[in-house]
């Protein structure tokens, strides 16, 4: 069977991305080569591989190339951007719970409660209190949640909204910011137009 | 013979065939400039090869001249910004090897002999490549000692078992870990590849 008339799946890509960037770091030219092989036929690869090369780019100082390629992307593929997520995005109670796993902040012997609640996409209440929490959970999921869990849930929903809304102005601010510059870059075109 | 003529016919591509592949290059160039330029600088760089900006063009309009000329190999159903980029890297490869004075070894066999595969090198296969690769796959640690993750992620130092919680305990995905660092989804592919490779020359030294 050669695989490489395979579509790749999303294991198989980190394996190969793995590959790439121990080639680059370590300038092993055969396995830089090889990885490349694949791009010819995984648009998803190829994007993560420039991806890969704008970071290099910048990490290396080249900031003036890897942001001109960053603005092209945003021009010709905006689809790889997805601009107004961080404004569509709605933190759910799964998120809360993700992130107590990946802070290790998960009570001890709650950790059945938090599974639970990892695997659901509710989302967390407009007004967000300590009662609340609790009687979504009670009277949606039919769960009792301990205090013991409740406060260290509540502290991260109140952390993630935070970051959440930081995200948004930033998101903000970076539209405006590249609006203004395309402003100016087609009042500068239309000059040397009519020059 | 007529049968090996039409065969032959078959397999070379048609002069209408070149054209539209010469044209397909051509626009890309074209599009995919700024890219490319980027991608060659690296590759110049990750290789210790001068980098300047009259090199970099130098090596662009080298990789211009010799895809073009070499368009009845690009098969138009394949990305051809990937493959202008194989083509500038081969470039690269090539003044790479001039420059150690080496023999250009790109056979699959000898790759496979630098990432340490035991079994028959000389009859290596894509397959067996991946099959090898797949071995060594994060994901696959994580899926057969589930109870034991934080178990596997202590071999690694606490930056990159942080960034591997993210990612397979938490299930984040590139985003949001950019997101949650502050940092462009490239970087995070980097610093997320790079705490992987860690775990697995520490999981497999093991």
């Amino acid at each position: 069977m050669n695989r490489f008339d395979e579509q790749l799946n999303s294991e198989q890509r980190k394996l190969l991305i793995d590959l790439y960037i121990e080639g680059l770091d370590e300038s092993n030219d055969e396995k830089v080569a090889k990885v490349l092989q694949y791009t010819l036929r995984d648009s998803i690869l190829d994007e993560m591989i420039s991806r890969i090369n704008s970071h290099y780019a910048a990490e290396l100082g080249f900031d003036e190339l890897a942001e001109t390629v960053l603005e092209l992307a945003h021009e010709h593929l905006p689809s790889a951007f997805k601009e107004d997520e961080y404004e569509e995005k709605i933190l759910t109670f799964g998120d809360v719970a993700k992130q107590l796993i990946v802070k290790n902040r998960v009570p001890i012997g709650e950790e059945e409660t938090n599974r639970h609640l990892a695997e659901n996409a509710t989302p967390l209440p407009s007004y967000l209190s300590l009662a609340e929490i609790k009687r979504i959970a009670g009277e949606i999921f039919n769960l009792e949640i301990k205090d013991k869990y409740l406060v260290p849930f509540f502290k991260e929903a109140n952390f993630l909204i935070f970051r959440h809304s930081q995200q948004q102005a930033a998101f903000a601010t970076r539209v405006k910011r590249l609006q203004k510059k395309k402003e100016k870059n087609d009042g500068s075109s239309e000059t040397t137009k009519n020059k | 013979m007529p049968e090996q003529n039409a065969k032959k016919i078959e397999s070379s591509p048609s002069e209408s065939d070149l054209k539209a592949s010469r044209k397909k290059l051509e626009e890309a160039i074209e599009q995919f400039k700024t890219n490319l330029l980027m991608d060659i600088r690296v590759y110049l760089r990750k290789f210790n090869l001068p980098d300047s900006k009259e090199n970099v063009e130098e090596v662009f309009s080298e990789v211009k001249i010799t895809a073009l000329k070499n368009a009845g190999n690009y098969n138009p159903e394949n990305s051809a910004k990937a493959w202008l980029r194989q083509a500038a890297f081969f470039m690269i490869q090539h003044l790479c090897r001039d420059q150690k004075k080496q023999p250009r070894t790109t056979s699959v066999s000898d790759a496979v002999l630098k990432f340490g595969f035991a079994g028959d090198v000389e009859n290596a296969s894509e397959s067996e490549l991946f099959d090898y690769l797949e071995k060594q796959s994060v994901e696959r640690f994580f899926r057969e000692n589930q109870l034991k993750a934080e178990e596997i992620l202590s071999v690694v130092n606490e930056k990159d078992q942080k960034i591997l919680r993210l990612s397979y305990i938490g299930g984040l995905n590139t985003k949001e870990i950019a997101a949650h660092y502050g940092i462009s989804e490239g970087a995070a592919d980097v610093r997320l590849s790079r705490a992987r490779t860690n775990l697995r020359k520490e999981f497999l030294k093991q």
